[in-house]
């Protein structure tokens, strides 16, 4: 079983640096895009990801957005969601909270600090 | 001459040639912004078509040495031999002696070494172009000196980061960074001529973004620097923030 994860991130590095982490985890097939918009035409493909990766502050839709937006669709209101951002703002952790988040990556972005995250959802979709 | 100078500027412009892409953009802004009417090419034989065409266009060539298919020394020998009084300047990594003697007998005068200084580079360049023997003089001194007490030269960029990624890594994410900080560079110059401070402020969020990602810090207090310039609508600080942008990434640049 391979698992589909959406990375959508604006920044070039940020993105590169997930990608880099992620593609070493055995069964998983990374979707990349590159602004809000571009991860709404993903997400509405006929094969939504298993899990996404939001960056908060992205042209076209934030990632607050697009969990907004999933949220409203029966067919993506399950899908995990992280959120990643450059701190914890309060009012930004509320509003993910309450569109049921999976959870919150700050930067910096390393390795065991997203894995450890990312890790127990991707178990529980495997399982 | 710069704006403050004597002659207008629109009577001739500065060629550059580095066959880096960001380093010659970043150039090009950075003269650009110091008052200049500047060029970049970041092909030689580009850039010598270009002076084939318009000799006259052309009140100085500032070149990198080491570029492929023609080397900076090939490109001045042929920028020479259609305009003899031309002024060159030749900016290197680490040139040899005999590089520097065979360049001086090709007709060069002026050696920069890598990373150039941009802020302490005005004076010289017009004292160049004006080819006032004892004024080039006095700013080589002063340029120099300023390079080296303005600069903190030594220190790598992997020293520089809190939270480094393997080296094969950061040589991989490096050069995109600097590619996508230069175009932010010309956007935030844009910007703060439209007054899009609102711009401004997510410019420098993204930059703090991209560079705490890998614990570039002094990049991502540059983005909050940025941020709070914008929300406080100070000009003088966003200029600022700009003009340190572009020394950071010209410095950064050679270190790769």
């Amino acid at each position: 079983m391979t698992l589909k994860i959406l990375i959508a991130e604006d920044d070039t590095v940020c993105r590169m640096l997930l990608l880099k982490i992620l593609q070493a985890v055995p069964s998983v097939e990374i979707l990349e895009a590159h602004d809000g918009e571009e991860a709404w035409e993903i997400l509405n493909e006929d094969t939504p990801p298993d899990l996404c990766i939001f960056d908060n502050v992205m042209p076209g839709a934030s990632g607050l957005e697009l969990m907004e937006r999933m949220q409203g669709d029966s067919r993506l209101a399950s899908i995990p969601v992280f959120l990643s951002s450059i701190s914890n703002n309060r009012e930004e952790v509320l509003k993910a909270l309450d569109l049921n988040a999976a959870g919150f990556i700050t930067k910096p972005i390393n390795e065991e600090k997203v894995l450890k995250m990312i890790k127990p959802a991707l178990d529980k979709l495997m399982s | 001459m710069s704006e403050n100078g004597a002659a207008p500027i629109d009577d001739w412009q500065i060629m550059l040639v580095d066959d880096d892409v960001s380093l010659s953009r970043c150039y090009e802004i950075g003269f650009t912004k110091m008052g200049y009417k500047a060029t970049a090419y970041t092909s030689p034989l580009e850039a010598f078509e270009a002076f084939k065409q318009r000799p006259d266009a052309f009140a100085c060539v500032i070149t990198d040495l080491c570029m492929p298919k023609m080397t900076g020394l090939e490109l001045s020998r042929r920028i020479l031999d259609i305009k003899p009084s031309i002024p060159i300047i030749m900016i290197s990594g680490n040139q040899t002696r005999e590089q520097e003697e065979e360049a001086r007998q090709t007709g060069i005068l002026h050696f920069l070494q890598k990373p150039v200084h941009l802020p302490s580079l005005s004076k010289l360049i017009d004292a160049i172009i004006e080819n006032t023997e004892k004024e080039i003089k006095q700013a080589f001194e002063t340029y120099k000196i300023s390079r080296l007490t303005e600069s903190k030269r030594k220190i790598s960029i992997r020293n520089e980061l809190e939270n480094p990624v393997d080296d094969d890594f950061l040589s991989e994410i490096l050069p995109h960074f600097f590619k996508d900080r230069g175009k932010e560079a010309e956007q935030l110059i844009a910007a703060l001529k439209e007054k899009d401070y609102q711009g401004i402020h997510d410019i420098g969020h993204r930059i703090k973004g991209s560079a705490r990602s890998f614990g570039y810090t002094k990049y991502e207090t540059l983005g909050a620097a940025l941020q709070k310039a914008a929300k406080d609508q100070d000009n003088e600080a966003i200029e600022a923030g700009i003009d340190a942008l572009l020394n950071f990434l010209i410095e950064d640049n050679s270190k790769l």
